[in-house]
Parts: C-alpha cells; sequence; structure tokens
C-alpha cells in the first residue's frame, strides 16, 4: 500500500508541473480526479459517483443523550471538508446524518434524570447541532432519527428473517446469523471465528462460546443477564455512534 | 435510514474510527444481506484522537482518565483564550492541520501554535492591499491547482493548509490584492479565514473593551505629536500589559491582540 501511494504522490506532482503552464493540453492533463482512500477496498482509488455529477453521502452520527466531545468534533469536521470539497468539486451531494435517539444509554440517563426519553433526545439534539455549527460544519441535507424509522428498520429485520439469515433469540430479540452472510469481515478484516475465540464477556463461559454456532449467544442456552459484547453489534436493528 | 434517502447502494459511507466493527461490518451485512446489493462503495473513517498529556506520551481520551473534552468545554477555552468566536475558527483550524486519517493529538500548545498559525494568514489578509471580488475560483490558477491537488489526494487538507501559508508569505512579499483575495477564496473552502482580518487579529479583550482601547491609542497618538514620549511609552506598556499590540504603520497607529 506504502508503494501504491508513493508512485501515487509521483504521478501528483508530474501533474503539479503542468499544472503550472497554461496551454490547453496541459490545462486538461491537470483535470486530475479526486482520489479516496476506502476502508473497504483498502487502498487510494479515483472517485466515480454511481449517477455523475451527484454524490450520495451517509454519516454516522451520535446518541444524544450526553454532549459531544471533541473525538465527535474531529470526525465531523473531517466529513464537513469532504463534503465542501465534493460540492466545491461541482458535485451536488446529498449528505445525511442520522441522529441516534434511542439506545439504552439514553433510557438510562432519561430515567436518572427523571425525564422522558424524548425530553433528553431532544435537549441533546440541540446541544449537538450546536456544537457543530461552532466548529463551522454545514447542516446535514437530511438529519434522520432512529426514532422516525422504527417501522423500516422492523422491515428490514423481517426481510433478513425471511432469508433465513436472522431468527429469533431465546430472549425476544432477533440476532444476525453472521455466518450464513458470505461478506462478514470485508470491512474490518474480522471473522466470526476471531470474534469467538475472543472471549465475548465475563459472564460466558468458555464452554458456551464452544457450542455458538453465531458468535455471542448460544441458540439453546437460556443466557445470564450481561452476555451481550459479542452479539449485540451483531443484533440486526439499528446504526449509531457509540461516543 | 440511508436506503430511504439515498438508495441500496450509495457512493460513500463515513463514521469514527471505533465504528468500523463491529458497526460498520454489520450495517454491511444487515444491507446487502436483505438488499442483495452493494450497500457504499467507499467506507471513509476518521483517525483516532488522543490527549497529549504533560510528560509527552498520550493516551485515549476518557472521563475515567479526566482527560475528556467536550466540544462545548473546549471552545470555552479556546473563546477564552483567542477571542469570542475566534476559539471556534482556532479550533477547526487546529483539526484540519492534520488529515483526517492521521491521530491528531490534542494538547494545550498544539492549540496554541494553530491559533499563531491562523494568525499569520489573517495578518497577510490584513496587509495585503484590498480588492475583494466575487469571481469564483480559477482552479487553473497556479496557487489554486496547487490547493486542488493537495484536496484531491484524498482530502490533505494540511497540504491544502501548506499551500495557504505559502500564499500568505507571498502576499506578505508582494501586497498583492489578488493573491490576498485568492487565499480567502480557498479559505472558504476550508471554511476558515472568513473573519474580518482585523476582527481576528484584536481577538477578545479583557478588562478593556474596543472603545477603551481605541481612546488609549488615540491618547498615545496624540502624546507623541506632542513629544511627550515618555507618556506614549507608559500607554504603550499598559496595553502590552493587556497583551495588546499597537503598530504604527503610515496610516496611523492600529492595534490587535498579542
Amino acid at each position: 500500500m506504502h508503494r501504491r501511494i508513493r508512485s501515487f504522490a509521483l504521478i501528483r506532482g508530474s501533474l503539479l508541473r503542468n499544472a503550472a503552464g497554461s496551454t490547453k493540453n496541459q490545462k486538461r492533463k491537470y483535470a486530475m480526479t479526486l482520489q479516496i482512500y476506502s476502508t473497504l477496498s483498502k487502498d487510494i482509488r479515483p472517485f466515480t459517483p454511481i449517477e455523475p455529477g451527484k454524490v450520495g453521502m451517509y454519516v454516522c452520527g451520535v446518541t444524544v443523550y450526553d454532549y459531544t466531545h471533541i473525538g465527535h468534533g474531529r470526525t465531523f469536521v473531517a466529513f464537513d471538508v469532504v463534503r465542501r470539497w465534493l460540492e466545491a468539486s461541482g458535485y451536488a451531494v446529498t449528505f445525511v446524518r442520522n441522529v441516534t435517539d434511542v439506545d439504552d444509554k439514553i433510557i438510562k440517563r432519561a430515567a436518572e434524570r427523571g425525564i422522558s426519553t424524548k425530553e433528553l433526545t431532544d435537549e441533546f439534539t440541540a446541544a449537538m447541532q450546536q456544537d457543530m455549527l461552532s466548529l463551522g460544519c454545514l447542516a446535514p441535507t437530511y438529519e434522520p432519527r432512529a426514532t422516525e424509522f422504527i417501522p423500516q428498520m422492523l422491515n428490514l429485520v423481517e426481510k433478513l428473517e425471511q432469508k433465513g439469515l436472522a431468527y429469533a433469540a431465546d430472549n425476544g430479540d432477533v440476532d444476525y446469523a453472521v455466518r450464513k452472510f458470505a461478506g462478514y469481515g470485508k470491512l474490518s478484516g474480522r471473522q466470526p471465528d476471531e470474534m469467538r475465540a475472543a472471549p465475548a464477556s465475563k459472564w460466558l463461559k468458555p464452554s458456551a462460546i464452544r457450542s455458538t454456532s453465531y458468535f455471542g449467544r448460544p441458540p439453546s442456552r437460556a443466557s445470564p443477564p450481561g452476555i451481550r459484547s459479542g452479539a449485540r453489534g451483531a443484533r440486526a436493528g439499528t446504526s449509531s455512534a457509540r461516543p | 435510514m440511508s436506503c430511504h434517502y439515498l438508495g441500496k447502494t450509495f457512493d460513500i459511507h463515513g463514521g469514527g474510527p471505533d465504528l468500523i466493527f463491529p458497526h460498520h461490518e454489520n450495517e454491511i451485512a444487515q444491507s446487502e444481506g436483505a438488499n442483495d446489493a452493494p450497500f457504499a462503495n467507499v467506507w471513509m473513517h476518521s483517525g483516532p484522537l488522543r490527549v497529549k498529556r504533560e510528560d509527552g506520551t498520550e493516551e485515549k481520551m476518557s472521563k475515567s482518565l479526566g482527560n475528556f473534552w467536550t466540544i462545548r468545554d473546549a471552545l470555552k477555552e479556546t473563546n477564552g483564550a483567542y477571542g469570542e468566536g475566534n476559539g471556534n475558527e482556532v479550533l477547526r483550524f487546529f483539526l484540519l492541520r492534520s488529515h483526517y486519517r492521521s491521530p491528531i493529538s490534542f494538547a494545550n500548545s498544539l492549540i496554541d501554535d494553530s491559533h499563531k498559525a491562523l494568525q499569520r494568514l489573517y495578518t497577510a489578509l490584513k496587509n495585503a492591499s484590498k480588492e475583494e471580488n466575487s469571481e469564483a475560483i480559477d482552479w487553473t490558477n497556479p496557487w489554486a491547482a496547487k490547493f486542488k491537488a493537495a484536496m484531491d489526494e484524498d482530502f490533505n487538507t494540511p497540504e491544502a493548509i501548506g499551500v495557504l501559508q505559502q500564499m500568505a508569505a507571498e502576499i506578505n512579499r508582494t501586497g498583492d490584492a489578488q493573491t490576498a483575495s485568492l487565499l480567502k477564496k480557498l479559505g472558504a473552502v476550508l471554511n476558515i479565514l472568513q473573519f474580518d482580518a482585523e476582527v481576528f487579529l484584536k481577538g477578545a479583550v479583557t478588562g478593556l473593551d474596543e472603545a477603551a482601547i481605541d481612546a488609549k491609542v488615540a491618547e498615545r497618538t496624540a502624546a507623541k505629536k506632542a513629544r511627550d514620549f515618555a507618556r506614549a511609552d507608559a500607554i504603550r506598556n499598559e496595553l502590552a500589559a493587556l497583551g495588546i499590540v499597537i503598530e504604527d504603520g503610515p496610516a496611523g497607529s492600529t492595534w490587535r491582540r498579542q
């Protein structure tokens, strides 16, 4: 990968030299395309949108139960610049950033403060929007709240169940059968086996881990409270950024 | 949610580094499993942010380590130190000085350094002849082309800011109004350098309001005219103690925050 990037830098250098000239031919050479590193391909490649001139972009927003921190700030300023540069390059950008307003932490915090989850999430959604504005970030084109999309999420879960990719667990959750999805691990390079080998939770005994056919939760065992760390991420459902 | 607004397959999916696994891996499994179509074509993840300790080592930011910074707390500090409103831009500029995929180390000294770098850019804008124009950026201009090449290389903001700094150096040499105008426009692409340069350089002034400082500067000018240099120096020192620097130029004396 290092070699790729180095050779790319060389190409860029030569293009730059051409850009300084002013003949038509050189101008054409200068019109270089945007290159983006993708965690999925694990290299830097020329960017080609699906529809010419348009870019659809989705960024995971925050779980609104507390004030945002500078780690969030870093991420959101980064994607604000991505969006601004795409727009400066002539693309019409649709920028979607969700608000995760349904989560265990939200329920817990609202209960602690004796207010409704709606009151809590309204308060911290407004605070998050103010923080992003202070950091000079443009508001997203759309900012959907997870609670507005529960029916769609249930639909998705149902579709996965029908296809045999998800099934009802003994506690009423629907879990994803990770092994049945061939592409699992292509983004992170992590495999279900790797997860199983790692202790999912101090609550989960090694014998239980070995009998698991998908990660985290044995299909036919009643589970003690607290077993989640493996299965939780794989459960079908919402998408959120956890602070 | 993404499907509703962007369709089953869309161009770019982004998020923080901690979301790659399991969150985004699971999003792919859910969406592609249900839709039998690729989810996002490009996956972008920002790099981690760590907090630098006084001994120079770095650690993860966490509430339990007592090094946790909310955005509002950080902005309260920077706006207090560099001027109301300026602090917002200083923090943004600090974040943009690292490439989005590189780790960022958060430390007061680095933020102070970012403020100084911004001051230099604004000083170039302040000293250049003013010739604002509303024309679109000419990307064939060598400076603009250099900036574009940096940004086209996976959004290389530190290199793009380096171009802005080279432009500022040239403006300082030549006072060229067109380069200054272009500097401001390229700054706008990153949403920096959009304050009036004098307003930014004056910054926040604690203990004295602007009118009072203007009055002191006028008093000093009068003292100099009356050849009362002791009085003029006393006023300069008095303001210096408050962090105010007086600059004497051909058009008279101006002041800025140190």
